[in-house]
């Protein structure tokens, strides 16, 4: 860390290896979740200075906390590094159901740097998913997103969802 | 993750910002009829937007949706009409232009020698308000119209 102009210290660059750290110092309350990861634009390298940190929580589905409960405990043990903080919640069924078109992007990013062995397959299988309908990760202006390798026909329904059981 | 339900959530709530701005116009609260209005017609660009691919995190996805234009043009002059496809070749233009406002709307913006800020209450003036509020309104009339069709589309094929 360096002092600024004003002599305070500078606060620390975001990487994935602090961040890590500071995720896996969370201790005994990982136990409550099926996995933790790093998402967004630290997960691919482009972290602007004015980026969020964007995080992944995957609850186990009896840990019995709030919604504000990972947002909150979250922020606090990243707030070294002085930057907004995104905190994604999710359990594993919801996870499956792909809520929406960014899961997928969210599924292709994840580092994971907490995971008790079920939510990185479940993140593979969702990508694996995406591409069986024919999805594939491209760039819009540098920004990267799901879209189908070739033209839709007009009215197409696309659909990805993992069943219960996958 | 279905783009039916992606389409429905987006077109949704632009219809919702749209109502607010429409609220807020009687009551000549004109910064808020801007940021409203702009909500819509970003989000009446996602909403089309969704129907083919993920949308970006942007405030500013005329570029996006006209990336998309230009690959199913012939499709959707097709099945939707040539008007169809000149009404959301200009929203991808309103879409882009009114983008800025997100963030006039909410930090102001620097003067020309940039000595200081002119609030986001100064900048918000009726003409504008009035302007984008407009903007708003023929961009959900696009989205709607082009998701009916859509929509149709695909329960003629289901």
């Amino acid at each position: 860390m360096n002092l600024s102009s004003s002599g305070k210290m500078d606060p620390p660059e975001p990487t994935i290896e602090s961040v890590s750290a500071a995720l896996e110092a969370l201790g005994p309350l990982l136990v409550d979740t099926e996995g933790v990861g790093i998402v967004g634009s630290l997960a691919r390298g482009n972290l602007r200075p004015r980026s969020d940190i964007d995080i992944l929580v995957v609850e186990k589905e009896d840990a019995g906390h709030d919604s504000s409960f990972w947002h909150g405990t979250i922020r606090e043990c990243l707030r070294r590094f002085d930057r907004d903080v995104s905190v994604l919640v999710f359990t594993i069924p919801v996870l499956k159901k792909v809520p929406d078109w960014n899961t997928l992007g969210l599924a292709a990013d994840a580092i994971m740097v907490h995971d008790e062995g079920k939510v990185a397959p479940v993140l593979k299988r969702i990508v694996d998913k995406a591409h069986s309908v024919g999805l594939r990760r491209d760039y819009s202006d540098r920004w990267p997103v799901f879209k189908m390798n070739r033209p839709l026909k007009f009215g197409e329904i696309i659909k990805v969802e993992l069943e219960h059981d996958e | 993750m279905t783009n039916s339900h992606e389409w429905d959530r987006w077109l949704k709530d632009a219809r919702a910002y749209l109502e607010d701005a429409e609220a807020t116009l009687d009551i000549e609260r004109w910064r808020t009829v801007v940021i409203n209005a702009q909500l819509c017609i970003e989000l009446t660009a996602k909403a089309i937007i969704s129907c083919f691919e993920e949308t970006k995190w942007s405030h500013s996805p005329g570029k996006q949706l006209k990336e998309i234009l230009d690959r199913h043009v012939q499709v959707i002059s097709e099945r939707a009409g040539q008007e169809m496809a000149s009404e959301i070749e200009r929203l991808t233009t309103d879409a882009d232009i009114v983008s800025v406002w997100h963030g006039k709307a909410t930090y102001g913006e620097w003067d020309k020698d940039k000595k200081q800020r002119t609030p986001s209450i100064d900048l918000c003036t009726e003409d504008k308000a009035r302007w984008l509020i407009e903007i708003a309104r023929r961009s959900l009339t696009t989205a709607d119209d082009f998701i009916k069709e859509w929509s149709e589309a695909s329960r003629q094929e289901g």
